[in-house]
């Protein structure tokens, strides 16, 4: 019988789902708004790994007929993405308990 | 030849069309909000996408699994280089300074690194226009 393979979640994709919780944003508007834990060289390296993951969805986005300029990418968390997410914090508040916190 | 071309250009030497799409392209398009804006620095804009280039680059590597076929091309020429450059130093390594020996490592590593680099890589899509997306005005 095959083993199942366990998602496996960074920090900084964890950062990003809880951003991304909710509500749509642009990769640059993630950036601003981690307060310099995420930079702008790496951001879409992990969106893009986070996508083929499952974690996150991305589109982009609706333009005027006519507007120029490259379309900017528009990311959103996916519920799988949540709740990878959601397991991942009870597990690392787990592992970050005492033994005597534990018992109590 | 454009920043934004040059972009394009190696993008579409050594990147899926997927990486592109989603690593690159996002990069190049806050590239022209900043300098729509002027928020930021250029220099620092321009920084970003080619770390993001770069990244999609590394990406796409490991996702192919070219990483050790082209890590092993690499290394062929790089040991063919260091073993004539032993040989041409008899008494041993110890005598040259840090400076020229900082320089030949440099040297064996940039004449192995780039032939490999430009004859191995597959070419992964068809050439790319994306300067002709963007505003006569910001291509620069």
């Amino acid at each position: 019988m095959g083993e199942t393979r366990l998602p496996s979640m960074s920090a900084t994709e964890s950062l990003i789902l809880d951003m991304l919780r909710g509500r749509e944003r642009y990769g640059l508007e993630l950036v601003d708004t981690s307060a310099g834990r995420l930079k702008r060289g790496s951001v879409y390296v992990t969106l893009a790994r986070m996508e083929s993951k499952g974690f996150v969805e991305s589109r982009q986005e609706e333009r005027a007929p006519g507007a120029i300029g490259l379309p900017r990418r528009l990311y959103r968390a996916t519920e799988y993405g949540l709740k990878v997410h959601d397991a991942y914090q009870l597990l690392r508040e787990a592992l970050a308990l005492r033994p005597a916190e534990a018992q109590a | 030849m454009t920043f934004v071309a040059a972009i394009s250009a190696l993008s579409s030497r050594f990147l899926t069309e997927r990486s592109f799409d989603l690593i690159v392209t996002p990069a190049l398009a806050d590239l022209e909000v900043d300098l729509a804006s002027g928020t930021r620095s250029e220099t620092a804009a321009r920084a970003a996408v080619l770390s993001a280039l770069l990244g999609a680059v590394w990406e796409d590597a490991v996702r192919g699994g070219d990483l050790a076929r082209f890590a092993g091309l690499v290394l062929i020429p790089a040991c063919y280089y260091t073993f004539f450059f032993l040989l041409g130093v008899p008494k041993g390594i110890n005598d040259l300074s840090s400076t020229l020996l900082v320089s030949l490592g440099i040297a064996v590593i940039t004449l192995s690194f780039a032939p490999a680099l430009v004859c191995f890589w597959p070419e992964r899509q068809p050439p790319r226009n994306a300067e002709a997306d963007l505003p006569p005005s910001r291509s620069a």
